[in-house]
């Protein structure tokens, strides 16, 4: 049977009620499910949790319009966490405190490590919203939290692969990265997925130490200089946010798009051409959480994609707007399915459901609740034609399970 | 070499920050801790004039002063409202009430600009490479190099040999005296604190090309202008230039020495002028 809207929105929200425990379902009818919603809308990081509210509300819009939870509505309540753990412990205490048992938090991963350890004692169930640390799910593992977010071996590891098979010819790259820990993370894992699927290919591919830059540096011209000057042809880019814009400005001038046959950014999607426009870099990859139109066919993408263009006007909306609706969506289902609230209900319903998110099918591994779902990868540049001044010229899928690391819930992983 | 040319041009790009700091502190002893948010303002103000492709040299320049006339009158405004009251207390006091400016600023470019990254490019003329005897020189390097210089010199002029930098020297080592001596002092430092946030909005004007514009940008140069500050003399302008050379050729050296430790010569080498000069390069100044 063919999956459409109406279907899904039937099944996976108010429909599902005529499924679950009528007894249970009572307490439900009239009251408002109320879903905590912390996330970062002051200081460093509001953009992101800007993105993250938009989609969490989206989803509250779309699923109520549906009819809601076993026909009751869903309400979400927003706190900030003020870009710090202490501010997210005092949200969520607060919202605990008014009843409320469960909860989307995002996106830093500080700020969910101080309300990790509270889980247990407010008896509440979480979707950790589009982080990506590997802390969360192994040695700060909570099993009262999912992580709806791309770990760095499994998006970018499968990044590596992904560039391995489509340029085979590129023997030698150069990484550029700030100073950070969570940055080296990544250029490991998208060394060690290039080289892995070069050597399955009986090949050698050469990647050199990262050039370094200060985190939020004023100027990268010594790095380019040392970067264009190492003879790499391809270029894997890790430096994030208005870093990674100042540093496409600078190297515009030094001939980027003719020093580089390949150019990867890490993550940072189309903020880069948002901003930079008709001088975006010529050709340029990047990792995306969610495009919808990678997604064409999936119809919750195609009404999230949708509700967002009517809310910000917006064609070309940030990855976190599709995983942060999908977390709802995902607490949502389990409490439509499972008819009740309660955390010992809800974990074994996620671990086991696979609902039709705007990422494609919403799954956990039951071992580390560590999301499963696709990587979606992607590849704009400079378009004359284009009234942006840039396109999107080619997406490339892997299923995202092939990448997930080891599972080791409780312990570091080595 | 090239490290060489690109130290100076850190170098005269955190000098063109560091001026106005080291200009108000000159005037009234204050360390302002929003500096960089009105560096950050400057920015956006002409990029609103000159959208994402400035037409011309001519125009980028223009719109920075335009932004340097607009952060001009902020700081007059916020001299008027927060410095003055706060001239004469405690430096925790300085520091929390120019923070707090610090703060209202970044929320008033959220409310007008958004948090969306912005992007400006160097206008036709500056936007690609020279070969300076076989070294390949980004024009726009020459441009902040050129733009410190000049705005170095202008304003030594002004300080060392104008009769206004004259008078406002006056009232910043004498207030008192000066007022005897029938100068409007809250004119004069009226006129001088405007002047040095004026600095602060055009050489956010002035960097556009360079940086990529978003909430987060004042933090960009703050500290950089903050260490030129002090290593040149807290208040000497001349010093604050010497300061900012040098940083830029050891932030340049580092790269090419430490790369594994990319930003760490700047702390060490302020470290080793202040065991050396404790009171700055040029030593302290009222101006």
């Amino acid at each position: 049977m063919r999956l459409n809207r109406r279907h899904f929105l039937t099944t996976s929200a108010a429909g599902v009620g005529a499924l679950a425990m009528p007894g249970i379902l009572r307490a439900q009818q009239g009251e408002a499910v109320r879903i905590g919603l912390i996330t970062t809308l002051s200081g460093p990081g509001q953009l992101y949790g800007n993105y993250i509210k938009d989609g969490c509300e989206i989803a509250v819009e779309r699923l109520n319009a549906a009819g809601g939870v076993n026909g009751a509505k869903i309400e979400l309540v927003v706190r900030d966490d003020k870009n710090s753990p202490e501010g997210a412990v005092t949200a969520f205490r607060e919202l605990t405190g008014n009843g409320i048992k469960l909860f989307a938090q995002g996106t830093f991963t500080a700020n969910l490590l101080g309300t990790l350890p509270l889980l247990e004692e407010a008896d509440v169930t979480m979707v950790m919203v589009g982080a990506s640390a590997l802390a969360l799910t192994h040695e700060a593992f909570n099993p009262r939290a999912f992580r709806l977010g791309f770990s760095s071996p499994m998006c970018f590891g499968g990044y590596g692969t992904l560039m391995a098979q489509k340029h085979p010819e590129i023997e030698k790259w150069a990484t550029l990265r700030s100073d950070v820990t969570a940055l080296a993370d990544i250029t490991n894992a998208f060394t060690k997925g290039l080289k892995a699927e070069t050597e399955k290919a009986g090949r050698k591919v050469e990647v050199l130490d990262p050039v370094l830059v200060p985190y939020g540096g004023a100027d990268f011209r010594n790095q380019i200089s040392n970067i264009i000057g190492s003879g790499a042809p391809g270029l894997f880019n890790v430096l994030q946010g208005a870093d990674a814009i100042s540093y496409y400005k600078q190297a515009r001038t030094f001939g980027l798009d003719e020093k580089f046959k390949v150019l990867c950014d890490s993550a940072n999607e189309f903020a880069i051409a948002k901003a930079m426009g008709a001088n975006t870099p010529a050709s340029l990859w990047s990792w995306t959480g969610w495009y919808p139109a990678a997604n064409k066919g999936n119809p919750v993408s195609d009404e999230v994609h949708k509700a967002y263009i009517k809310l910000r006007g917006d064609e070309y909306p940030n990855w976190y707007i599709g995983v942060s609706h999908d977390s709802i969506l995902t607490i949502a289902n389990a409490v439509a399915k499972a008819g009740s609230l309660d955390a010992a209900k809800l974990i074994p319903t996620i671990e086991t459901e696979t609902p039709q998110g705007a990422l494609g099918k919403i799954q956990f591994r039951k071992e580390d609740h560590g999301f499963a779902g696709d990587l979606t990868y992607i590849r704009f540049g400079r378009d004359d034609k284009n009234a942006n001044g840039w396109s999107v010229f080619e997406t490339a899928q892997l299923p995202g399970a092939e990448f997930l690391e080891k599972a080791t819930p409780g312990s570091k992983l080595n | 070499m090239f490290t060489l040319v690109n130290g100076l041009t850190t170098g005269m790009a955190v000098f063109l920050v560091a001026a106005g700091l080291t200009l108000v502190f000159g005037i009234m002893r204050i360390l302002n801790f929003a500096h960089g948010a009105f560096f950050m303002i400057g920015a956006y103000v002409a990029s609103s004039l000159v959208g994402s492709a400035p037409r011309s040299v001519l125009a980028l320049v223009a719109a920075a002063v335009v932004a340097a006339l607009v952060v001009g009158v902020l700081g007059i405004v916020v001299q008027r409202f927060v410095l003055r009251r706060i001239q004469h207390v405690d430096e925790h006091y300085m520091l929390i009430a120019t923070f707090a400016v610090m703060l209202v600023c970044v929320g008033f470019v959220k409310l007008v600009w958004g948090l969306e990254f912005l992007s400006v490019d160097p206008p036709p003329g500056i936007d690609t490479g020279v070969d300076i005897f076989g070294l390949f020189v980004p024009s726009f390097s020459l441009f902040i190099i050129g733009s410190g210089i000049v705005v170095f010199l202008v304003l030594d002029f002004v300080i060392h040999r104008a009769w206004a930098g004259k008078m406002i020297t006056a009232i910043a080592r004498d207030g008192w005296m000066a007022e005897l001596l029938g100068i409007n002092v809250p004119a004069g430092i009226m006129a001088a604190v405007g002047g040095s946030f004026a600095l602060a909005g055009l050489a956010g004007g002035l960097l556009l090309p360079n940086q990529t514009l978003s909430p987060a940008l004042g933090d960009t140069f703050l500290l950089l202008a903050f260490i030129t500050v002090v290593i040149g003399g807290l208040g000497n302008v001349r010093g604050a230039f010497i300061a900012a050379i040098l940083l830029g050729l050891i932030d340049g050296l580092n790269t090419m020495f430490l790369p594994a430790y990319p930003g760490v010569a700047v702390y060490v080498g302020m470290v080793a002028f202040l065991l050396m000069w404790p009171n700055g390069i040029l030593g302290e100044s009222r101006l």
